[in-house]
Formats: C-alpha cells, sequence, structure tokens
C-alpha cells in the first residue's frame, strides 16, 4: 500500500462500506484507490481556497516537510479547514456507497 | 457483514460471486481514479504545468498533504466517525433475491426528499422555516463552487421543506446540467398557431406588466401548446405563463438519449428565489439561453415578476428542480404554502 498514513481508518471505512467479507489483501487494494482518490479530491479542495500565488507558497512549505508551519498556513488561509475536510469526505463516502451499491446491481445482473 | 445478502449462495458460487464483485468495484475505483485526476489537472492546469516545470511530483504533494492533515488533528477518528451533520452513514442494504429493491435510497432522502422529512420527522427534529432561504442560499453558493450530487440532494430537501412540493434534482434517472443559476427574462411565446401577444393578458395589471415583454418571434422549442385555439385549455394556459427556458442542450445524455426530448417536453419544474422565498411551480417551455450570456435560464414575465427577479446587471440566481409529481396534482404558478413569515 502507498500510504502508511491514511485519511481514513481502513477498517472502520471497509466496515462502513461493507465490503469485510472481502480477502485482506482485497480490501488493502480497495482502500488504497479509495485513498488515492480521496487525497485528489483533499488537495482539490484546498487549492480551490488558494490564489495562484498561495498555491506555489503553499506546496513549498508542505514539501519542506515542516508539519507545524503547514498546519499554520492552512489555518491562516481556510477558515475552517475542519468543515471543508469534513464535506471532502462525506461526499466521498457518498460517491463511494453510490459505486457499490451500483457494483452489487451489476452482479445481479450478471 | 454479509454483503451479498439474501442473493449469495453459500460455498463456491459465493466465492465467485465475491471475486466478479471485488472486480466491479476495483474497475469502478480505478475508472473514478482516473476522472478525479483527470478534473484536477483540467481545474488546476496551471498549478500541475508549474508543478511538471519544477519537478515536482504531485502524488508527492498528496502524500506530505495527507501527514500534515494527520498531524493538524483531522484525526480519522473524527472523520469516520461523524459522516452527516446529525446522521450516521447506514451500512448498505443487502441485496434482495428480486432485483426490484435495488433501487432503494441509501440515504434517507437521498433520491425522494419526502423520505428525508419523513427521516427528519421521525427523528423529532424541528425546521426553521425561517432560517431554510438563507440556508438554501448558503447551500446553493457553495453548489456553485463545488458543484456535487450530494449538495444537490441537501437543496432539493431544503427546497421541499420550504415549499411542501416535492423537488428533485434527478427524475427518473435525469438531471439538469445545473441546478442554480442566473436567470434572464424571457417573452412571451406563441401558444396556438394564431396567437397574438394582446391575447396573454386579460387584466389591465397583466396588461400593463406582462404585455410589454412581447412574443418572441419563433416558436419554444416544444412547439405550441396546443394545435388549436378551440383545443386551448387553461393547463395549456399555465403552461405559457409559468415557463423557463433550460439548457437542454447541456443536459446530460440529452443528445445520445432519443426519448428524453420528449420527456422533458413541459416536464414540471420548481424555481426558488433563495433571496426572498418565493418559488413558483412552471414548466420546462424553451431552450437557452446560449452560454455566452452568462445566464443558464430563462423565465417567463410572469414567472420573474413572481419571483420578484429582474434582468440585467442586477440579475437573478434561482434554485430550479424538478417537480416528482407523476399524477399530475401539483398546480402551476406561485407556491402557496410558503409561510408568510419567510416572505
Amino acid at each position: 500500500m502507498k500510504l502508511t498514513n491514511s485519511l481514513l481508518q481502513k477498517e472502520s471505512l471497509m466496515n462502513e462500506l461493507g465490503l469485510t467479507d472481502f480477502a485482506s489483501d482485497q480490501q488493502g487494494e480497495l482502500f488504497a484507490l479509495m485513498m488515492d482518490i480521496l487525497e485528489i479530491k483533499v488537495l482539490d479542495a484546498v487549492l480551490s481556497k488558494l490564489t495562484e500565488a498561495e498555491q506555489k507558497e503553499f506546496t513549498l512549505i508542505l514539501l519542506s516537510e515542516d508539519i507545524d508551519n503547514t498546519k499554520n498556513y492552512l489555518s491562516k488561509k481556510i477558515k475552517n479547514m475542519d468543515k471543508l475536510l469534513s464535506e471532502v469526505i462525506i461526499d466521498f463516502k457518498q460517491d463511494l456507497l453510490t459505486d457499490i451499491l451500483e457494483a452489487k446491481k451489476e452482479l445481479l445482473r450478471k | 457483514m454479509d454483503h451479498l445478502g439474501e442473493y449469495s449462495i453459500p460455498g463456491r458460487k459465493e466465492k465467485k460471486d465475491q471475486q466478479i464483485l471485488f472486480e466491479i468495484i476495483e474497475k469502478a475505483l480505478k475508472k473514478k481514479q482516473q476522472s478525479v485526476a483527470a478534473d484536477f489537472k483540467q481545474k488546476h492546469g496551471k498549478f500541475v504545468s508549474w508543478l511538471q516545470a519544477n519537478s515536482k511530483q504531485l502524488t508527492t504533494l498528496q502524500t506530505h498533504l495527507t501527514k500534515a492533515m494527520m498531524a493538524g488533528g483531522l484525526s480519522a477518528t473524527i472523520l469516520t466517525n461523524s459522516v452527516m451533520p446529525g446522521t450516521s452513514l447506514p451500512t448498505l442494504p443487502n441485496l434482495p433475491a428480486g432485483s426490484e429493491h435495488v433501487q432503494e435510497s441509501v440515504l434517507p432522502g437521498a433520491e425522494d426528499p419526502r423520505l428525508a422529512l419523513q427521516h427528519l420527522a421521525g427523528n423529532g427534529l424541528q425546521i426553521d422555516y425561517a432560517q431554510l432561504p438563507n440556508q438554501i442560499l448558503e447551500k446553493a453558493q457553495n453548489y456553485k463552487q463545488w458543484p456535487s450530487e450530494n449538495v444537490e440532494q441537501e437543496i432539493s430537501t431544503l427546497v421541499t421543506q420550504a415549499t411542501g412540493v416535492p423537488s428533485a434534482a434527478t427524475l427518473d434517472g435525469h438531471k439538469m446540467n445545473k441546478i442554480f443559476g442566473y436567470f434572464g427574462k424571457e417573452q412571451h411565446l406563441y401558444r396556438y398557431p394564431g396567437d397574438t401577444v394582446a391575447d396573454h393578458a386579460k387584466t389591465d395589471f397583466e396588461k400593463q406588466a406582462f404585455l410589454p415583454s412581447g412574443i418572441a418571434p419563433g416558436l419554444g422549442a416544444f412547439g405550441y401548446f396546443a394545435p388549436s385555439k378551440t383545443q386551448f385549455t387553461k393547463k395549456d394556459e399555465d403552461r405559457e405563463k409559468y415557463y423557463i427556458a433550460a439548457q437542454t442542450f447541456l443536459f446530460p445524455g440529452y443528445y445520445s438519449d432519443k426519448e428524453y426530448r420528449s420527456w422533458l417536453k413541459f416536464k414540471k419544474v420548481i424555481i426558488y428565489n433563495p433571496q426572498n422565498g418565493r418559488a413558483v411551480v412552471a414548466v420546462i417551455g424553451d431552450a437557452g439561453p446560449a452560454q455566452w450570456t452568462g445566464k443558464t435560464y430563462g423565465g417567463s414575465p410572469e414567472l420573474m415578476h413572481h419571483l420578484k427577479m429582474v434582468d440585467g446587471k442586477q440579475k437573478t440566481e434561482a434554485v430550479v428542480l424538478f417537480v416528482d409529481d407523476p399524477e399530475d396534482k401539483i398546480p402551476l404558478g406561485p407556491v402557496d404554502s410558503i409561510p408568510e413569515e419567510v416572505l
């Protein structure tokens, strides 16, 4: 799996999505794909709140791996980061639920 | 949790089905991953070019941002436990033996706003009607920046609550290109062969208020409202009186679905002006406006008047949703059920 840290807990998400019957390696594969999608969505949400100049500034801070500085920068530029992130995740999870329901419907059709 | 539910057959077949389900989900996720990445590159094209020019990887950025978020106190616990304000994410329903139940909504109100109302009522939650226009306006502004089906569903639930008219962003699998946007004022439309603009007003007020708008030189996108004056009914009259022009040519699936045009013809919609809480039930009576105008919809003179919307520099934005009225019981015109205190 690509990440050692992820925005969501694998077991919890798999449980919420009703995917715990899959083998562990299959769950890992699905989770990695899901987190990749989520990360892009989160990055998109953050960048959308910044100006072009701020996006570059933020990237340099982010890549410096100075977590405190990154945290401070985000809290200064984005009023309610928690809310923003929660909204992205709500949207993301609902999308996943729809996809999985669609997958089950497709299985029925096969 | 048995994710295959009643459909699953123990043993080899179940294992095979699980493998097929895994492959379907994996394929769907890979497709989504590609589309999300493509959308990102399109939306942040300049930024991506800048990253590439400076030999920086998008994936590295994603990883670092995740670490920063985790360290920033946005722990996985709060994110997994709080899915919707006041609700929790429901578990997926098991698959039934037949396919008739698979249309069932995953989230309360996700497809039928009336279910959301029942859900709220069932939880003993009170609706603060006076706050609804502001809530809808706030959601609609978010939608402009972050259009998503989730926000569309939230807005349709709120509009249903505010007006009592069952409203939906998606109906029979069809959706509009946008559910919130600027309105332009349209002209009257010819209702039947031989119709004149003077026939569109009965009272002195109507003559003064609505006749100056004039009549469009050509027919609306769906032709006449009635084949002749003798066959012209009150229903046809109301349809022209309360019509909108929508960018049907931009609706998803418009060109690929041959039946879509006839489905859309005079389809009932609700227009909600979140600036003042006024709402009108109308029909889609014409196609337009062109994208370059910066407007998303057009409204008949009567509709614009009742919603207190104006054209020009001070043009107004409003929410447009389908009305879920399969038995055609909801009359066209201003919605009477808006509470007095909201107006």
